[in-house]
């Protein structure tokens, strides 16, 4: 079985919840729906979700929903802030990206540049994977194009981004989580990171 | 969430928007409005929304989706789209192209959805048909007349049961001999399960109660199981959550 999937049954087992919440929640949209992924296994059709997301999500739920009503925790956990704006200002001083990444893109910018949740996402990823150290700067460049020019067409969606290396090139793509890509020999895959992940940890550096 | 939407729509446009009040054959143009009110026959082409309620006797059929905080409707309805709403009373016949979405749902006849139901509590007497997964806070269904079948149900509560005939269930049957009044489903999980004449792949739930002329392929639950001696439950399983 996929070790980055956990089947619902695991799930419930895990975290003691029970189907009733599970389903509550759903409809309250506290669970996104695209976490529920169908597959068929030799019970008939069993649903999964992607392990690490899940996991966080309930605790998060679990240990908020003592003090928020379910909806107030919907509007909390509905990821993207989109009202969120910063100014350049505030962005350097929040310390939200990484110096190098201030240095090579912010701070070039005007200073009058308000900075919107879409965009700072796009240089959060690129911060992201920067620190891995197996993307440079150089290429991080074609990253930020690319989520530019594709992102906005598949944020519906839960997809991941992905690193690919052929002899020491890097390139970038986007892709739904939950499928599954395979390449020749020669190309490997450095990195995966699902957008879903990166826009919780925005967000929770941004609260 | 929609009924933050709702509840907006509800004191923006009170005062802005038409009514729409019609009467005999009708045929009306979707959009946005007050109150709407159709008795007779009719047709409205496209999505339409209510702001304070929406009501309806006799046969309408709408090409595109209802939003409402409150629907009400005796004979016939068919939307081409979905359904979201607040409180939603239906006596008849529905047919619902998409999703519906609803706080509360009262039915008493019969109501067919193309896509998920999703509802914080539902009570239906009759027949449903619901091709997609059906959320519920609790769900109650009284079977009557002939099978209802729902892909999934996930509830908190679920409570399936069959209603003694009515006066006319002789004459329902004999028009219709092959169709007895059961539930068909796959899956059904939940907190509190009791089905009465249901068939289904898997059943889940902390509490099951299997009741009669059940048929079910595998029952997992956490603390308590009854099965009636009448039903028949190929597979038992206690899984040892917490």
């Amino acid at each position: 079985m996929d070790a980055k999937l956990i089947s619902k049954k695991e799930l419930l087992d895990a975290t003691g919840i029970s189907y009733g919440q599970l389903y509550r929640w759903k409809r309250k949209q506290l669970i996104p729906e695209e976490w529920f992924i169908r597959k068929s296994a030799f019970t008939g059709q069993e649903t999964f979700f992607p392990r690490e997301l899940i996991l966080s999500r309930i605790h998060k739920i679990l240990n908020m929903k003592d003090d928020l009503s379910l909806d107030e925790l919907a509007d909390k956990l509905a990821g993207p802030m989109n009202d969120v704006e910063l100014s350049k200002k505030q962005l350097i001083r929040r310390g939200i990206l990484s110096n190098s990444v201030v240095q090579r893109w912010i701070v070039p910018g005007g200073d009058e540049r308000v900075y919107a949740f879409g965009e700072l996402l796009y240089f959060y990823a690129a911060d992201t994977l920067l620190r891995t150290g197996k993307v440079g700067l150089k290429d991080a460049e074609r990253l930020l194009a690319l989520l530019r020019e594709h992102y906005p067409g598949c944020k519906d969606q839960a997809c991941d981004l992905i690193v690919m290396s052929r002899s020491g090139a890097l390139s970038f793509g986007l892709i739904s989580a939950n499928a599954e890509i395979r390449f020749d020999e020669e190309v490997k895959v450095t990195a995966r990171v699902a957008m879903t992940g990166l826009i919780e940890q925005l967000t929770g550096k941004l609260a | 969430m929609h009924n933050a939407i709702l509840g907006d729509s509800k004191t923006a446009y009170k005062q802005a928007l038409p009514n729409m009040r019609m009467s005999g054959v009708i045929r009306a143009a979707g959009g946005r409005y007050g109150t709407v009110q159709v008795d007779g026959v009719g047709r409205i082409f496209g999505d339409i929304s209510a702001a304070k309620g929406f009501r309806t006797n006799g046969v309408l059929n709408v090409e595109g989706r209802i939003v409402t905080p409150e629907l009400h409707m005796d004979g016939k309805l068919t939307a081409e789209g979905g359904l979201t709403a607040g409180s939603v009373r239906m006596d008849g016949i529905a047919k619902i192209g998409g999703a519906i979405s609803a706080e509360k749902l009262n039915l008493n006849g019969i109501l067919s959805a193309g896509g998920s139901v999703e509802a914080e509590s539902i009570d239906a007497r009759g027949v449903m048909k619901v091709s997609g997964l059906l959320n519920a806070g609790s769900l109650a269904l009284g079977l009557t007349h002939k099978a209802s079948s729902i892909g999934e149900i996930g509830a908190e509560q679920v409570k399936v049961r069959l209603l003694s005939g009515s006066k006319w269930s002789w004459l329902w049957e004999w028009a219709m001999p092959l169709s007895k009044p059961r539930l068909d489903g796959c899956l059904i999980e939940g907190d509190e399960i009791m089905l009465e004449y249901t068939h289904a792949d898997i059943v889940r739930g902390s509490r099951v109660t299997i009741g009669r002329g059940c048929k079910i392929g595998l029952v997992e639950y956490r603390d308590a199981l009854h099965v009636h001696p009448s039903a028949e439950v190929l597979k038992e399983e206690k899984t040892n959550g917490c």
